[in-house]
């Protein structure tokens, strides 16, 4: 099919009221989940994903892309009107939000914050729809030394970026890939960690382990500290912010935007670091530097572009590498596929009318993330007030629910569970649950890539240094564990003299 | 407990896991044809690899630990409160263990509603008509949604048989 087949199948795909109302539904959703104290983007995607079984591939993957949009900008709604993120995402806007939303000004800072959000992905996106493509038809000379590779490096980056310690988030990264061995082994056939137990040899729902790691260790965490503490809710207020404010931002946003999409097309790094990027490169450059952290509208305008701009750009490795650059791109691949869809350069082939489809649907939903965010922020009152204590439960019971529908099966429900107590145990030792959970995804591909490979040479491991694009990525590799180590050493230099000052 | 002892046991712990991996779980757990011709294609060589790496993921975690000493940014979970927390920690083992049991007997609706009830109980959620009302509608909702719309056969349990 020629390219405008293929895009007059996917206008056909989006041009119906189903899609638009997954993806208004998805927003809607997104936006009050994020704006919820307690809940995250991330909760909300993998607690949405269940709903989207039923439905047909697109509506489902819309709807979840409404989900994600609508949380990463519902997080600033309660960053400003009471100084809470309701995502790490929008931590940077709480520094001139929640001084805005002090002064007066809460309606000023939410209404920016809203159109940096909806400008940045607008930017996201296209960057999204420019470069997938390329970077597409670049992976298709990829074979499995080079995507055995590839998956060292992301998994590499995902575990140094994820947490404190680089040290332990291999240890997360290892312990996922352990779990990934579990089932049938993908030559042989044969059992591997079943121990005669018939649900193993699939190997574990990915749903299950995904649920069980970023649901139920918030719902445990609360049962040792049930605390409601939160600074009071702000008056939204009538002052708004008006079209020469806007321009006044204007280039903030647009950096921040910039910032978002090269921080978010990089696996692993997500949304929080390209917020406080965009944020100090505002400070940097603007004449209004020393109203920063006091109040300044051009703050909230940079830290929320800078988060927003990361939410198209992750989905460039996703879609044409096939490999998820965070947690939320890892629960949307697996959307893909329970709905039979592999992402990677392939589907640009083979299902390149979904694709197109997507990105037309992204462009839409920043649209529909402009109106229902507005509705949101006047009604914020009424969401903020949703108690924990209420929550979490209500939240254990979609996760039952959604986990075992998957298969319909109730040993899912009980991987869940352990899962979650891991979690939680890894909560408490610091050790990041986003590299456990991209590479217990990666796991199967990086084996397989990697005894493919093997299987090529005869077992011999110089195929994996063979080619230029292999040699590319060792090298990216070991420039980026070099990078990850130094930042660990200067950090704890950094602790060590704040300690001895304090002393 | 300090970062400095916490890292010492945990790097302790990943090395006897890896250990316990490498010498038991595997040669148990893993079924390797006997003609496998490439050694680097047998079923077992990737979960050996990451053992070995665990058992020296845990080596330079107690070798950081006790060469760097104590981090004060490990002190953010620390396990101060008293026995309370631990109660309440023990009461959600208890009551995800008992739900996850009573499924079967009880089905889906009904475990999940007393499961909010429990909860809600354990936090002192307070605001008792909102529990009960979450405790009963939410599950009925989900039920509705999954068996009606969704067609998944929710588990209905012994006792009550919904429509």
């Amino acid at each position: 099919m020629s390219f405008l087949d293929n895009a007059a199948a996917a206008f056909a795909l989006v041009a119906q009221w189903g899609s638009l109302l997954s993806l208004a539904t998805g927003v809607t959703i997104g936006v009050i989940a994020g704006a919820i104290p307690g809940m995250s983007a991330t909760m909300a995607v993998a607690l949405s994903l269940p709903f989207t079984f039923s439905l047909p591939p697109i509506f489902g993957i819309l709807f979840l892309l409404g989900v994600y949009k609508g949380g990463i900008f519902g997080g600033s709604i309660p960053a400003i009107l009471i100084k809470t993120p309701g995502t790490p995402a929008s931590s940077a806007t709480v520094l001139d939000g929640y001084p805005m939303a002090e002064q007066g000004k809460a309606g000023k800072a939410l209404d920016m914050a809203l159109y940096a959000s909806c400008t940045a992905d607008l930017i996201s996106n296209l960057a999204l729809i420019l470069l997938t493509g390329w970077l597409a038809a670049f992976a298709l000379s990829f074979g499995p030394p080079e995507f055995f590779t590839l998956i060292v490096f992301s998994l590499t980056i995902i575990a140094g970026v994820s947490g404190d310690s680089l040290i332990k988030g291999i240890l997360a990264a290892c312990l996922g890939l352990l779990l990934a061995t579990v089932g049938l082994d993908l030559v042989y056939g044969t059992n591997r960690f079943v121990f005669g137990e018939p649900n193993l040899m699939g190997g574990l729902n990915f749903i299950a382990v995904l649920i069980g790691l970023f649901a139920l260790p918030e719902i445990i965490a609360y049962a040792w500290a049930p605390r409601e503490e939160h600074a009071p809710v702000r008056e939204v207020g009538s002052d708004h912010t008006s079209f020469a404010e806007y321009r006044r931002c204007f280039r903030s946003i647009a950096r921040g935007g910039l910032i978002g999409v090269v921080m978010g097309a990089i696996p692993g790094i997500g949304a929080a670091p390209a917020a406080f990027l965009s944020y100090s490169e505002a400070r940097r450059n603007s004449p209004n530097r020393a109203n920063f952290g006091k109040g300044e509208l051009e703050g909230v305008a940079a830290s929320e572009a800078g988060n927003n701009g990361v939410a198209g750009a992750t989905l460039i490795p996703l879609l044409a590498l096939g490999v998820p650059g965070d947690v939320i791109t890892a629960i949307i691949i697996g959307a893909f596929m329970i709905h039979g869809l592999q992402p990677g350069p392939m589907m640009f082939i083979q299902n390149a009318n979904i694709i197109y489809a997507l990105f037309m649907g992204l462009m839409i939903s920043s649209i529909l993330l402009l109106v229902f965010g507005f509705v949101a922020i006047r009604l914020f009152r009424f969401i903020a007030v949703v108690p924990k204590a209420l929550l979490f439960p209500s939240v254990l019971v979609l996760c039952i629910y959604g986990v075992y529908a998957v298969n319909n099966s109730v040993f899912d429900i009980a991987v869940m569970f352990v899962m979650g107590w891991l979690g939680y145990l890894m909560f408490r030792l610091d050790v990041p649950p986003a590299p456990f959970l991209v590479a217990f995804i990666l796991g199967p591909l990086l084996e397989d890539n990697f005894r493919q490979s093997m299987l090529m040479s005869g077992g011999s491991a110089d195929i994996l240094v063979r080619s230029p694009i292999t040699w590319t990525f060792w090298v990216l590799t070991l420039l980026a564990l070099a990078a990850l180590i130094r930042r660990g050493l200067m950090d704890r230099r950094t602790n060590a003299a704040a300690s001895a000052d304090i002393e | 407990m300090s970062r400095l002892s916490r890292d010492v046991w945990l790097g302790a712990g990943v090395i006897a896991f890896g250990a316990f991996l490498l010498l038991v779980l595997i040669p148990l757990g893993i079924t390797s044809p006997t003609n496998v011709r490439i050694a680097v294609l047998s079923p077992t060589i990737w979960p050996e690899i990451i053992a070995v790496a665990l058992m020296l993921i845990g080596s330079i975690l107690v070798l950081r630990a006790l060469v760097a000493g104590p981090d004060e940014a490990g002190e953010r979970n620390g396990s101060g409160g008293g026995w309370l927390p631990w109660v309440r920690i023990a009461a959600a083992a208890i009551l995800m263990a008992a739900l996850f049991l009573s499924l079967p007997v009880l089905g889906m609706p009904i475990a999940s509603a007393i499961a909010v009830l429990a909860y809600a109980a354990l936090v002192r959620a307070g605001r008792p008509l909102a529990t009960i009302l979450t405790a009963i509608l939410l599950p009925l909702m989900m039920y509705a949604f999954f068996s009606k719309i969704a067609g998944v056969p929710i588990p209905q349990g012994q006792l009550v048989r919904l429509p």
